[in-house]
């Protein structure tokens, strides 16, 4: 029940931006699932947030899952052996999130053979190689990728610029893994994965003073990026029962770096460096059993202790004149217990019900959050091809993401409840029926109904770099719902394969100090969401491949009209007055429909040492101006008018594979 | 913080290399009538009546004001009384027997926009035990010199709403451009009354100092306990040593503090790209602006700054 599992062969068959593969860009393309803005990899799902999606990479959950402000993901394809989305009906063995689980499981690596698969492209470079280091033992696979934009900028930045000035970004990742098998009954998995943004700019320059020469250094240094760890031990108790511990850890980091030196000839040198810092850290041990008593059950059960270390948005100031400052929110420690049990029960032929409940406690600042969610789906098959199924889940999110511009930007900080602030609520019901036709093609049709609660945002006028008010006193609480209808057709077999995707949709919110109570549409309110993904396959040689995404306009909010502000009676001046726009209500704004082409074509010749593949692909075929912003100016004859800002032209791209 | 933002702004717009840019069409929207009136017991009703415009219009021109609204029908009603105001040069003004606790109702009536309405009831005056302050000045986070002020009110109703204001008598020096001389030159100085801003310590706050510009808006809903005294500080920078200081405490409506709330955070966040729109409050039914009314209590001090 709302649950997609999508081949990774379609994945990196579809066109992409840039020729970059992106996993979560190719979820965006299911129903239910939205974008964000043009080219972000955030994932809304059902009218939830970015932060609500659970991501987890071999079970461990990963916290910023961008790079390049949201344009990429973090996961590279060719490490993934598998992704699977849960929209609705969440099994109890998955909690700490509202709206979706992500669930990506990374390669296992070749136990029998060295084999590898790379490219290289327009934006990156990656390898990936994988093999045993002790035949049908041990495995091991590594997979590395970095763009290489500052590499090809660095020396015309520096020839402009008479060698003073050094800028430029660049973001890669880092994924590898070990498994070994100790006995029949026991193996063992270690996981890891790096991956870092880092945009920096250094500028170096000379005046003269009165006593001579002064020279002045500026290094300025911009990053974010995660860290994750993970041992599993899986452990085969018995015929009918097999067990995995595991020990994991998860950090995401952004930094603000800037240093100033000033180094005149006679006097002392003066350096002023700031530093803003946001990260979060979790340390999680975890347990869990599936157990199989007889065809007719499937039990899994487990429990899991995390303790997650928050420091959101700390300020260092130091300096040689002026005395060192240091702002922002104290750090918090919070620790997290669940525990869940859920049974897969065959209860005839033509029913099957997965029952469960997920207990979860969250302890922070001597306050403890508990809440018990209990979850349950059911599949009546009516005939051969056609089935219904229903579902209901309560689930509990005990930390929040505090957004501004909604886009994935790095800024956006991570924060725990508090005692102050509650974790964020939901429930969600959901049915629908799905129907096997015949050349492989199945139908499925689903509504849901959601109620969201708890939710945070930022009170107007509050912002991420208000560092003298503690986030707490930035932010309103408030609950949202969201309804809506999904209409899904995938083709997995044959030549031809895709999907045809259409979600009709609602989602609203409801803040008492926003929009002065009044119930508003969902910035990511999307009336109509439609996605095609189209592959057809010419003899293993050639892959065309297309699709086309249609949306409503993202909901915003703009100034429509202005009046004069005076500020009390006894200003007689009626030309002293200061001008207020009028906004109308919250996101009452639309703005263009989005919709755009791409396609991408591949042709795959198999080789001596294995197989490559040349792929040129365009992104918004048509150059569709699709929104991405809107902003006003004022023209020289006084009137004000707005501008759409679009990110994307058309774009073709070209991209070398290869596999061994 | 100014940096951080332009160091954000400067990685995102690295991003913007490829943007196009085409023209937006705004919806039409009725213009509405906008009021702003403050009653208070010792003055007049008198209220502004002008009529917004669309953003997309041409710009009113600032040193003819923007035009007062004409031939509108303006009338205020209160225990079956209706007075009608008439349009002086600025304001709409009329006879209006203003008293603390009764409740007034505008009606603005005109043939080519919505009729708009709005109701205030004037609040008693603020009940103020005594007005406290310190003979030494302290140095607020290392940066502002301040004179701590308590105002200690002598009880504090369920809920009610204050705005507190400190003006200061500062000295004010003409200018005047000498020709012959080819530069200005200062012609004569006078005193004269401004506002000084105003600091409090925040409990919650991370520097534990919040700047308020040039006037404190508390409510009582927002705070725990009874409200008894209320301490804050005045900027000192600019005053003299024996400067005199008017302290304004005045109990506003409910309306008059979340119009003047909201109209801070609107100028506060005014040009920042990161913070959410402000949308301003407004208590007029299907129009802007707000009807709103106080009642003042004042006193004048003149410290004593030991040093």
């Amino acid at each position: 029940m709302s649950r997609i599992q999508v081949p990774m062969d379609q994945i990196k068959g579809l066109p992409a931006l840039l020729g970059e593969v992106d996993v979560l860009k190719t979820l965006q393309l299911l129903p239910g699932v939205q974008s964000g803005s043009e080219g972000a990899s955030g994932l809304y799902v059902r009218g939830g947030g970015p932060d609500q999606n659970l991501i987890l990479l071999d079970g461990v959950p990963l916290y910023n899952v961008s790079h390049l402000f949201g344009f990429f993901s973090v996961f590279n394809a060719d490490a993934i052996n598998k992704v699977e989305l849960t929209k609705g009906g969440f099994p109890a063995r998955y909690g700490g999130r509202l709206s979706s689980v992500v669930d990506i499981t990374m390669k296992e690596g070749n136990a029998i053979k060295l084999s590898g698969a790379g490219s290289v492209g327009l934006l990156a470079t990656k390898l990936t190689l994988e093999g045993p280091i002790i035949k049908d033992k041990t495995s091991f696979i590594v997979s590395a990728r970095r763009t290489y934009i500052d590499v090809l900028a660095a020396p015309i930045i520096k020839s402009q610029t008479d060698g003073n000035t050094n800028a430029g970004y660049y973001f890669y990742d880092i994924n590898a893994k070990i498994n070994h098998q100790f006995s029949k009954k026991d193996r063992i998995f270690l996981s890891g994965y790096l991956g870092k943004d880092q945009g920096y700019f250094k500028n170096k320059n000379t005046s003269i003073g009165p006593n001579g020469p002064i020279n002045y250094v500026n290094n300025i240094r911009l990053g974010w990026g995660n860290a994750l760890a993970a041992v599993r031990w899986n452990h085969v108790i018995n015929k009918k029962m097999f067990s995995n511990l595991s020990l994991n850890y998860s950090q995401y980091r952004f930094d603000i770096y800037n240093a100033f030196e000033e180094k005149p000839s006679m006097s002392p040198t003066i350096e002023q460096k700031s530093r803003y810092l946001s990260d979060i850290q979790d340390i999680n041990a975890k347990l869990d059993v599936d157990f199989f008593p007889n065809p007719n059950h499937y039990i899994r059960f487990g429990v899991s202790a995390t303790r997650h270390d928050f420091r959101p948005g700390i300020y260092q100031y130091t300096s040689t004149i002026e005395s060192d400052t240091t702002l922002g929110a104290e750090p918090v420690h919070a620790y997290e217990i669940s525990s869940y049990i859920e049974d897969d029960l065959k209860i005839s032929e033509k029913l099957k019900v997965n029952v469960g409940l997920h207990a979860s406690g969250y302890a922070v600042q001597d306050t403890f959050y508990f809440s018990l969610q209990p979850r349950i789906s059911a599949r009546y098959k009516v005939n051969q091809a056609l089935s219904a199924k229903a579902s209901y889940a309560k689930m509990q999110q005990n930390i929040h993401l505090l957004t501004n511009a909604g886009l994935g930007l790095p800024t956006d900080l991570w924060v725990s409840s508090t005692k102050n602030i509650a974790p964020q609520q939901a429930w969600q019901l959901a049915a629908g029926l799905a129907y096997n036709w015949k050349y492989g093609i199945e139908f499925s049709l689903e509504g849901y109904y959601k109620e969201m609660d708890r939710l945070i945002d930022y009170k107007p006028g509050a912002s991420f770099l208000i560092l003298d008010k503690p986030w707490e006193s930035q932010v309103a609480v408030g609950r949202g719902e969201s309804y809506g209808v999904e209409l899904f057709a995938q083709k997995k077999l044959g030549s031809l394969t895709g999907w045809v995707g259409y979600t009709l949709s609602w989602s609203n919110r409801q803040f008492d100090e926003l929009n002065f109570g009044k119930k508003f549409p969902y910035k990511y309110d999307r009336r109509h969401d439609m996605a095609i993904a189209l592959v057809k396959n010419w003899y293993d040689k050639i892959d065309l491949s297309a699709t086309w995404v249609y949306g409503t306009g993202n909901a915003i909010t703009i100034p429509i009209q202005e009046y004069p502000y005076f500020a009390d009676n006894n200003n007689a001046q009626l030309n002293q007055y200061r001008t207020i726009d009028y906004y109308g209500d919250r996101n009452s704004y639309r703005m263009r429909s989005y919709h755009r082409l791409d396609v991408s074509i591949s042709f795959k010749k198999k080789k001596k040492w294995g197989e490559r593949a040349w792929t040129i692909g365009v992104y918004n075929l048509y150059n569709r101006k699709n929104p991405f912003f809107i902003d006003s100016y004022n023209k020289l004859d006084g009137t004000r008018s707005f501008q759409q800002y679009s990110l994307f032209p058309i774009l073709p791209s070209i991209s070398y594979q290869f596999k061994f | 913080m100014k940096t951080f933002k332009n160091i954000i702004l400067y990685f995102s717009l690295l991003l913007f290399g490829c943007e196009t840019i085409i023209d937006v069409e705004l919806p039409d929207t009725p213009n509405r009538i906008t009021v702003f009136g403050y009653l208070t017991t010792s003055d007049s009703a008198k209220v502004s009546v002008s009529v917004s415009k669309d953003v997309d219009e041409p710009e009113i021109p600032r040193y003819g004001g923007w035009p007062a609204l004409k031939d509108a029908q303006v009338e205020i009603l209160s225990d079956n009384n209706v007075s009608i105001l008439q349009l002086d040069s600025v304001f709409y003004q009329g006879p209006v027997q203003l008293e603390a606790n009764n409740t007034y109702t505008i009606q603005i009536n005109h043939p080519d926009y919505e009729s708009i309405s709005a109701t205030t009831q004037i609040p008693p005056l603020p009940s103020i035990e005594q007005v406290k302050y310190a003979s030494k000045l302290e140095n607020l986070d290392g940066q502002s010199t301040a004179l701590k002020v308590t105002v200690v009110f002598n009880n504090m109703e369920d809920l009610a709403y204050y705005e507190i204001q400190v003006l200061g008598k500062y000295e004010s020096v003409r200018i005047e451009y000498d020709v012959d001389a080819g530069q200005h030159i200062p012609v004569d100085t006078t005193m004269r009354w401004s506002s000084t801003a105003l600091y409090t310590r925040e409990l919650q706050g991370v520097s534990g100092i919040k700047y308020h510009y040039n006037n404190i808006l508390i409510s009582n809903e927002s705070i725990d306990s009874q409200l008894i005294e209320f301490p804050f500080y005045i900027e000192w920078s600019n005053l003299s040593k024996d400067a005199e200081l008017k302290v304004i405490v005045r109990r506003i409506d409910e309306a008059y503090f979340r119009f003047r709330q909201s109209i801070k955070s609107y100028h506060e966040t005014s040009g920042n790209p990161f913070a959410e729109p402000v949308q301003v409050y407004s208590n007029i039914e299907n129009g802007l602006g707000v009807f709103g009314s106080y009642s003042e209590f004042s006193k004048t001090i003149t410290p004593t700054i030991n040093e």
